[in-house]
Formats: structure tokens, sequence, C-alpha cells
């Protein structure tokens, strides 16, 4: 597959994040000028992972139950979550934020 | 941590005997109390069910909860509620209980979250207070518990008064306009402020070991106590130089109606003089400047020919308008309040100007106030003495006033008594007699 244009920078508040629909879907983060993709659901209860805390240094704290992920490779950095946030690859390119979805 | 006391559970023939002593207890037509209602524990679980659990109760200001996700950690009577902003903006008022084994969802006081869990087992709550996990769900089972009829329990009503936010238990409460009966002219006058208003300077909460209704009933219907309770405060008040003399007597009305009361004096000059003597030339001057503004919203007669001196909203929301102080009542068994506090300022104010607010309240109504702690020591006083049996069954007078209905110049509407009256404070506990009377759904 290939990188599809699914929103702008200017889109996504800094440390907000956005959600992309489709099969999957998907939630972007942006961190100052970055953007990372996860998966929705939060590997440990299925959480909405678009309402999550996300933090300056590129981590997304879930909202439920606190589980903290590594935003670049999805790494659970902290119980109750242990499974990985299955992750995308993100271009961002004159203010476009490409996704590849795989 | 000390307990207070463990709750007392009624049952339908406790409950008619406490009716009965009700029904003795106050006199609404002569003006007596049976001191019982300040310091009997079986009362106060009825007066929880019947009066917390029906009247419509202010719970927060909505600029303590500016933003989706931010809460404020109140009460209604004894039970601990959670203020929520949610995402589209409207507020949502629920128990905070989990569901589970009941302990709190949420201990912070006040914050900004985006789901409650709790800290037991871990159920999760959203904004809304919808339970939307149950943890550990594969291992435990969860899946067989229908998450949505195990919800935190939401109140029944919620409105939004120009910023004060009131929640209702009761599905068949009037409506909040209605709730104020013929004293809504006054309330409007007090809140709908140009441009708005603001809580700020934190809440501050302090125990008064006395009863609830000493609070509210003084604020209610009392301006008779000030030159005895706190000439001392007064005269420590004054300007240098100035001499003490004696206040003119109050002109004004005394309003009622529904449990409501409090005064609006047309005496406007001596307000702002009292206002320049306990928040400030500036905070005067301000008040004044805004005027013209607020006539557009209330009228002249509201706006500009009257002051409003002290006020209690059934049950247990007390005001001083010229004092800016803003506060709940919030019942601790029948021995004991918790005051919560706020500085009361237009939104719009300068900075300046609301901090002048903020460290004037701080002298005169909060609880490093002066006037505050001369009005907690008489009711800590009655309550001492209520320990006594003889004392318990000793009937308070509470006759002062004429009872009259009509404000003679016709400026002043609803029915109205002159300003040192305890007509209001009568009406307060007829209204509270009346309510303890009738019984609510779901008991
Ligand atoms: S659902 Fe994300 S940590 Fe529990
Ligand atoms: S008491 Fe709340 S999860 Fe058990
Ligand atoms: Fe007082």
């Amino acid at each position: 597959m290939a990188f599809e244009t699914v929103a702008s920078l200017d889109d996504i508040e800094d440390e907000g994040t956005f959600v992309v629909d489709g099969e999957p879907k998907i939630v972007l983060f942006r961190v100052g000028t970055d953007v990372f993709a996860t998966q929705f659901f939060c590997t440990h209860e299925d959480a909405p992972m678009d309402d999550g805390w996300v933090g300056d240094d590129c981590t997304v704290e879930c909202p439920w139950h606190a589980s903290k992920f590594d935003l670049r490779t999805g790494e659970a950095l902290g119980p109750p979550a242990f499974e990985p946030l299955q992750t995308y690859p993100v271009r961002v390119e004159d203010g476009a934020v490409m996704l590849d979805r795989g | 941590m000390a307990l207070h006391p463990a709750p007392i559970t009624l049952t339908p023939g406790v409950r008619s005997a406490l009716e009965e002593k009700v029904a003795s207890l106050i006199d609404s037509e002569t003006g007596t109390i049976g001191p019982e209602i300040y310091a009997d524990p079986y009362l106060h679980e009825l007066e929880q069910e019947r009066v917390f659990g029906r009247c419509w109760l202010l719970v927060a200001h909505e600029s303590l909860i500016p933003k989706a996700g931010d809460f404020f950690a109140s009460r209604m009577g004894e039970d601990p509620v959670l203020v929520v902003r949610q995402k589209d903006g409207s507020i949502a008022v629920f128990l905070n209980q989990c569901r589970h084994r009941g302990a709190r969802l949420c201990r912070a006081d006040l914050g900004k979250t985006k789901a409650f869990q709790c800290t037991y087992h871990g159920w999760t709550y959203d904004l809304g207070g919808n339970l939307v996990s149950i943890s550990k769900s594969d291992a435990v089972g969860g899946d067989r518990i229908d998450k949505s009829e195990w919800g935190a329990i939401k109140v029944a009503k919620i409105h939004n008064f120009y910023g004060l936010i009131f929640a209702t238990w009761d599905e068949d409460a009037p409506s909040f306009e209605d709730s104020l009966g013929e004293t809504r002219w006054y309330w409007e006058a007090m809140f709908n402020r140009p441009g708005g208003t603001e809580v700020i300077g934190g809440v501050q909460k302090w125990e008064v070991p006395a009863n609830w209704k000493f609070g509210a009933e003084q604020f209610a219907s009392d301006i008779y106590h000030f030159d005895y309770t706190h000439v001392a405060s007064a005269l420590a008040m004054m300007p240098e130089g100035m001499e003490y003399q004696e206040p003119p007597p109050l002109e004004g009305r005394q309003f009622r109606d529904r449990g409501h009361g409090g005064v609006a004096t047309p005496m406007v000059e001596m307000s702002d003089m009292q206002t320049a003597m306990a928040m400030g030339m500036e905070v005067m001057r301000y008040n004044q400047s805004t005027r013209d503004a607020h006539a557009k919203l209330v009228g002249e007669q509201a706006a500009k020919q009257t002051q409003f001196v002290h006020a209690n909203m059934f049950p247990n929301m007390g005001i001083l308008p010229l004092n800016q102080t803003l506060r709940i009542w919030q019942p601790k068994g029948p021995n004991a309040m918790e005051v919560w506090a706020w500085t009361l300022v237009d939104r719009d104010a300068p900075e300046d100007i609301k901090k002048q607010c903020r460290i004037k309240t701080q002298m005169t109504f909060a609880s490093s106030g002066v006037f505050e702690q001369d009005d907690a020591e008489n009711w800590t006083e009655i309550q001492r003495v209520l320990r006594g049996t003889k004392a318990r069954k000793t009937l308070f007078n509470n006759m002062i006033g004429a009872n009259e209905s009509k404000d003679p110049s016709g400026k002043y509407p609803g029915r109205t008594d002159r300003a040192q009256s305890e007509a209001a404070s009568r009406e307060f506990y007829s209204w509270w007699r009346d309510l303890m009377l009738q019984p609510v759904q779901g008991e």
C-alpha cells in the first residue's frame, strides 16, 4: 500500500489527536511538528486512544487505566497493558499528513 | 480519619413518628422552634431524604469547569457528587460512588480527566458517569454484566442559572425558576450581571461545629444580629480617625417565598459607603460604573435603586452581595457543617478589581474573616448548649417582625416585610417543615 493524505497538520492540535475512520480505524497523535499513528483501541481493555493524554516525550497515556505507550514503537511502557499498540508509518509534507495503512 | 457518627437507616414506622415530631417542633403560626431540629440524628436523616433529596441544590459555578473533562467534586447534602464538563459543552452531575463496592469514583477535589477509574478494582466510567470498562473483563467474566445498567447514579435535573449550576435528585421537582417562586426578581437582579460572573481564588472549606440551618437561616433573615455580634469587628474596620456612629435604621424589604429569603435596601448611598469600607474605594467605583449595563439586563429599580444585603436560597446557598461571598452550608451530621465559600466577581472586571475583591473578602467573610468568626462563634455556642436535654426541649423565639406581606412603596415584588424581621426565617422553617412532612419517591 502507499501513503495517502488523511489530514492537514493544522487539523490536529499540538498534543492532540485525530481519528482516521476506515479499516482499520486509526488515531493520529501530534507532538510538535511530528505526527504518529496507532490503532484506535487500547490493547488492554479497548479504550478509545483518541481520548488519551499525549505527552511531549512522544507517549500517550490510555484514558481508562493510564497505561503509557511509546508513540514511535507502540511499546507498552507500564501496566496494566502489556501488548504494544500497532503503529503505522506517517509522513508530513507541506502541512499534509500522509498515512500508510499497510 | 475521623468518621462522623454512623448514619441511621429510617423505616416507614420511624418516619411517621418523626413526622409527628416535626409537626410539633415548628409552629409556623406563632413562630416557635423546638431546637431538636438542630441536633436530632434521626431528623437529620429525614432531612437528608426530604430536603436535600428533593430541592434544587447549588453544586458548582460553571467557571470552575470551563473545558471538556474538567470536574469539580461537590456534594448534595451528605452525598458526594461529581460535576463534569462534557465534550459537547454540557454539564453532567452524578453520584461519586462506584457501583461495584462503592468507593468514590474520584478522590480529587477538582481537576481534569478523560475518564474516572475507581481506585479499588479499576472499574472505569466515562465523563457522563457511564460504566465503560469492567477491569479484567475476559478473565472475570465481566461480559456477563450489562454495563449500561451499572453506571453512576445521575441526578434527575440540572439547571444553569447565570453560571450557577444547580441539580436535583427529584424527577418531579418544579422547574428551577418556578422553585424560586416570588423571590425570582431578587435572584435575577443579584446574578444576571453584565458579562456574567465567575468564582476566583479557589474554594475555601471550613468546618463549624454547628447545624447547617444556623448559617442558612441567618443569611435568609438576620441583619438584626449585626450591631451586637459584629460591633467589635465593625469598629476594627473603621477607617483611621472616623468615629463609630449608630447606624441608621436599615430601610428596605425582606423578601421571602418557598423557604428563600433575603434583604433588598434602597439605601444605595449608604451601601456604597459600606462597600468602600469593606471592599475598598476602587471596588465601590467599579460597581457604580457597571450600573447602566446592569440596568439593561434587570431594570433600573434592581440595578440602580437597590443594594442587596444578604440572602439564602433554600436550602443551603448563602450570599452577601456587598462582600461578594457565595457559599454552601454543607450538612455534616446534625452537629456540624462545612462551609464552602467562593469570592464571586464579574467575569469582565479588571484584574486589579478582582484581586481587591479576593483580598477584602478574606478579611471579612471567609475562614479568616473577622465577621465570619463572630458568626461561627455564636452558632457553635448554641450547638454546645444543645448537648443538654433541658436545653433541647426549650422553645426558641422566632417572632421578630410584623409579618407584613406587601411593600407599601410598591417597589419590591412578592411577599415582603421590614428589613429587620424574622419573617423570612419563619418562612424558612415553615417550608422546611412542609418538606419534612411530605414523602419523596424511593423512601
Ligand atoms: S484500556 Fe488502556 S490501559 Fe486499560
Ligand atoms: S469498588 Fe470500584 S471497582 Fe471495586
Ligand atoms: Fe453575621
